[in-house]
């Protein structure tokens, strides 16, 4: 796990493969022994009890658990491993020097975020982190600590470490941990704030460079890329840094339906996109970290579709459109009708006649809504000065 | 131990006695607005309020990370060994050198610490610094501290200045001892809930009330000093008052009568003696608290009269303060009985004077935006409804907040706006934003159901609510809002189509199932009506073609052509400029101890700010974003 070392493409962290199982599990995709198999395995006992407390795990799944895992032996394994690790630390602050006694402290922590105990854990970084001096290292420590927080779904967690990363590789991080650390970045506003377009952007960026396997396969790391760039980018953007993209290409095969979404919108084959989008939100409900976002992607993709569409034409029948779409006319209506009382399209439907005619709105009364919203917030914020009128 | 409420209440009485005699008003209106923190320390309020600001502070600021226990150990090992590795270098150079001077300086240095500590406590000796009492650590021996401080107030000094009777008051504050203290052990147990509050409870019960003065402090502090008799009748009401505070404040099982009774003989006594301007802060508060007595013995109509006259006696005298007060507690009791006609009749007659007192304001804002809003005039209930919310305390009265934001959500759907979201959330970081938004669920749905123009979802959740806009309240004025829902839907229909038959206008709608039988047969002639209605009202701009059955909307797309960027341009310029005069109007000339206040103000303001930006920078949890989802 020390990137440092390995010249081997390192695994993503067994704690995060272990939060992916326990959601496959909760959802019926895996068998539940093959949980209780990596739990005992890695001894992720503490993992197991947050999970269960945070509500992750349904009775059914949990009273199964119980059952089957041997949790005495887990905690035996545990102690022991602990008093090991512990001594260890003891021995080389006596006998050896300051950077086996870093090393030693590294293991520990390590050792307690695997088994998914934060608390200990992030205590033991604490340590680490005052017996480690160089800035790389420090950032390797807090890159540790995002990863476990974003097993174990503790974005207190997360977010601490990650303004204390950014201080650090902004005063001295070099390129690689840079790039790594963009990648971590992204992976939380797309979780945590939805918001797929940072992501997007952080993650196109950061395609040539990827090395975070720690974090995730290049695999997945390519499919979080297209989904965004799908939900939030506009077709030239797509067709030049994502369609003919190296890494996206070399990887796009592995899911089909995006490959078929992603095409679509770079040949206008709108049929496509129809077509694959059931098997997109299926890729996205079986992630742990999009699946929340399942809805609004699915929204997201259907307006840039139909936006792109309408790009083309003045007017258009809802017939033909509906045709291109491969779908009802009824349906289209409903969908067409909801995103232009939104706001989202810019076009009108004739219902009587059949026909969608799109519109143009002019800048002028935008600019005017805008000065308004945002000088509605400037007064707000005055008023709140205007308390300090009075006795 | 000096009892905080006995400080309290000497320096009120010390204040009140000099200010009389100077012509202070402000200084009376400073001692009456202290008797609200003393309040609510010995009812629970305070102690409430700490510990949800408690709770709040740890969840949202990350605690520092300490170091597991053998890494701790293992630092203080080191240290340890640092610390003798140096002494140890010390030493041998000491021995190696050995040098007087070295030691010398050293012996020196010694010396200088026992002269100064010599010097110290001769200092100590000489002057005796008055230590400030600690406030009660908790509301249970808050009562007790309160009781023991009124009791020892009412013995020790010879009221003349008004007809006080001292031994009656004394067996009021008894009598409601008692009471006082199961009353805020409930408040305790409630607010901690569980195993905790008993601990607390019997820490709180531990200390043994003495009348003595326990020698566990050094007795370097100076005990407060009343004077044996004041003549001043403001110092008797004061004491009245605090008293009769207590007895409400007990929640005695009598259903009142004792706190009535209380009141009846405070205001009795203030009429009768002579007044002077210097009264009127404390006969203001006395009226408040007459009309709170007689609200809790549910005998509210009965004190209207007397509070008329009041008034009445309050406008000759140009006591504003008193106005003020007694024009808010009729307005209220006129809207506990939901009579807004007499109501709206009295706000439009008597006017509201111009007072600094920024929750009277607030107050009478509600009411007046309350009244108007019943009475249809939703503009002004909007403007109201502003102005009480920019008013209202930003810290305390959560539910003088909370019944304004819920009222002005409505008014704002009734006109026919959206409120924003971050209406329902509250302010980032406050330390009552969970309590606010939990109570204004039930607006949100609400607001969800109107924003979308869906009405069986408005009618699930009125129905499923119902309790709740009952209580507010607030019922009557929801259920006018199922016009709204369908204006909303009908305002949607016509921003997405150029053209469409009424029988979809209709399904889209949901107005095939309408309860109100209006015209049952034709099913487009319904949807008809309603367009047309809705057309003739301005909601809609469009026409209905007769013969083919469908509604052609027009769409207004330059703003600019009508008079509307003025008109809200013109509200937010005349928003500003009145904004500057105010300010303006208020500058004063500089003062330290307001300068503290205001800057204390600034540095709050600037750390919610930052509070914001660090919120906005981290971004919500993912939880918080479920309902956005219903937008579409």
């Amino acid at each position: 796990m020390s990137e440092t070392a390995s010249a081997a493409e390192p695994q993503p962290d067994s704690v995060l493969q272990l939060a992916d199982r326990l959601f496959q599990v909760g959802r019926g995709e895996a068998p539940v022994e093959s949980l209780v198999a990596a739990v005992e395995h890695d001894g992720a006992l503490p993992f197991w009890e947050a999970s269960v407390a945070a509500g992750r795990v349904s009775a059914a799944v949990q009273s199964e658990v119980w059952e089957t895992l041997s949790r005495d032996a887990i905690e035996q394994r545990n102690r022991e491993e602990r008093r090991a690790l512990t001594e260890k630390i003891a021995d080389a602050r006596l006998h050896h020097g300051e950077s086996e006694v870093r090393e030693a402290l590294v293991a520990r922590s390590e050792y307690l975020a695997r088994i998914g105990d934060v608390e200990q854990a992030v205590r033991s970084y604490e340590a680490a982190l005052r017996a480690t001096v160089g800035a790389g290292q420090r950032i390797d420590i807090y890159l540790a600590q995002i990863r476990l927080g974003l097993a174990m779904q503790d974005y207190r967690l997360v977010r601490r470490a990650m303004s204390l990363a950014r201080e650090h590789i902004e005063r001295g991080g070099d390129w690689e941990r840079r790039n790594r650390f963009r990648v971590y970045e992204a992976v939380f506003v797309m979780t945590a704030r939805r918001d797929l377009s940072g992501a997007a952007d952080r993650l196109l960026d950061s395609l040539a460079t990827f090395t975070a396997t720690e974090l995730m396969p290049l695999s997945r790391f390519i499919f979080y890329t297209v989904v965004c760039s799908l939900a939030t980018k506009e077709r030239p953007l797509l067709r030049d840094r994502v369609a003919k993209a190296p890494e996206v290409l070399q990887v796009i095969l592995q899911y089909p339906p995006l490959a078929t979404c992603l095409r679509g919108f770079v040949n206008c084959a709108y049929l496509d996109i129809s077509r694959s989008l059931p098997g997109v939100l299926m890729l996205v409900r079986r992630d742990r970290l999009l699946h929340m976002h399942e809805r609004y992607i699915a929204r997201e993709i259907r307006v840039a579709a139909y936006a792109q569409y309408l790009v083309a034409y003045k007017s258009v029948t809802l017939a033909s459109m509906a045709a291109a779409f491969g779908v009802g006319a009824e349906f289209l209506d409903e969908e067409l009708s909801r995103f232009i009382a939104a706001e989202r399209l810019h076009a009108k439907i004739d219902r009587v006649a059949g026909v969608i005619q799109t519109t143009r709105s002019d800048t002028r009364s935008a600019r005017y809504h805008q000065i308004i919203r945002d000088g509605d917030a400037l007064l707000n914020r005055i008023q709140k000065l205007s308390r300090v009128i009075d006795v | 131990m000096t009892n905080y409420y006995q400080q309290e209440i000497a320096r009120g009485v010390a204040l009140l006695e000099r200010a009389v005699v100077t012509r202070e008003t402000r200084v009376i209106a400073r001692v009456v607005r202290a008797i609200g923190p003393l309040r609510r320390r010995w009812n629970g309020r305070q102690y409430a309020m700490d510990r949800q600001r408690q709770r709040q502070r740890e969840t949202v600021e990350g605690a520092e990370v300490e170091l597991l226990p053998e890494d701790v150990e293992a630092e203080r090992a080191e240290a340890a060994k640092r610390a003798a590795a140096a002494k140890s270098r010390a030493q041998t150079l000491l021995d190696g050198s050995g040098t007087t001077a070295a030691g010398g300086a050293q012996k020196e240095g010694k010396v200088d610490d026992s002269e100064h500590q010599e010097a110290a406590k001769g200092n100590e000796a000489v002057v005796e610094p008055l230590r400030p009492a600690v406030p009660p650590a908790g509301p249970v021996e808050a009562c007790r501290q309160a009781h023991q401080a009124l009791a020892w107030a009412l013995r020790t000094i010879k009221l003349t200045g008004l007809e006080v009777p001292a031994p009656l008051l004394l067996e009021h504050l008894d009598a409601a001892l008692d009471s006082a203290v199961s009353h805020t052990m409930e408040v305790v147990r409630t607010s901690q809930g569980g195993a905790e509050a008993d601990g607390e409870v019997a820490t709180a019960n531990g200390a043994p009330p003495s009348e003595e003065e326990s020698p566990r402090e050094p007795a370097a502090a100076a005990a407060p000093t009343l004077p044996s008799s004041s003549s001043v009748p403001e110092v008797a009401a004061y004491l009245h008052l605090l008293t009769l505070f207590f007895v409400i404040d007990a929640r005695l099982p009598d259903g009142g009568q004792r706190a009535t009774a209380c009141a009846d003989r405070l205001v009795d006594a203030l009429e009768a003696c002579p007044r002077r301007h210097t009264m009127d802060e404390l006969v203001a508060r006395a009226y408040y608290a007459l009309t709170l007595a007689y609200e809790m013995g549910g005998k509210l109509t009965e004190a209207r009269p007397r509070l008329y006259a009041a008034h009445r006696t309050a406008v000759m005298r140009h006591d504003h303060v008193g106005q003020a007060v007694l024009l808010n507690q009729l307005l209220r009791s006129y809207l506990l009985e939901r009579q807004y006609v007499q109501a709206d009749q009295l706000c439009s007659r008597a006017h509201f004077p111009e007072i600094r007192s920024n929750n009277q304001l607030a107050r009478y804002f509600y009411y007046l935006g309350r009244i108007k809003t019943v009475q249809l005039d939703y503009t002004e209930a909007y403007r109201a409804l502003s102005q009480a919310q920019r008013k209202a305390p930003q810290h305390t009265a959560l539910g003088l907040r909370v019944a304004i934001a819920k009222l002005l959500v409505l008014v704002q759907l009734l006109v026919g706006e959206v409120p924003e979201l971050s209406v329902f959330r509250g302010r980032v970081g406050m330390s009552d934003s969970a309590a606010l938004r939990a109570q204004l669920q039930p607006y949100l749905r609400l607001t969800s159901a109107v924003r979308v123009g869906d009405l069986p979802a408005f009618h699930a959740v009125v129905h499923e609510s119902e309790a709740v806009f009952g209580q507010d309240g607030n019922l009557n004025l929801i259920l006018r809002l199922r016009q709204n829902v369908i204006k909303a839907g009908l305002v949607k229909i016509a921003a997405a189509y150029s053209r469409i038959a009424l029988a979809d206008v209709q399904r889209k709608l949901g107005l095939d199932a309408s309860d109100d039988g209006s015209s049952g047969s034709g099913s487009s002639s319904s949807a008809e009506d309603v367009v047309a209605k809705a057309i003739r009202d301005g909601v809609l701009r469009g026409t209905i073609e007769h013969r083919s059955r469908s509604l052609i909307t027009r769409h207004d797309q330059n703003v600019y052509a009508t008079a509307m960027p003025a008109a809200q341009l013109h509200e937010r310029i005349q928003f500003c400029v009145d904004l500057h005069d105010e300010a303006v109007r208020a500058m004063r000339f500089p003062d330290a101890k307001r300068n503290e206040a205001n800057l204390e103000l600034l540095r709050e303001m600037q750390r919610d700010e930052t509070k914001i930006e660090q919120a906005l920078a981290e971004g919500a949890e993912p939880e918080d974003d479920d309902d956005d989802d219903q937008i579409l």
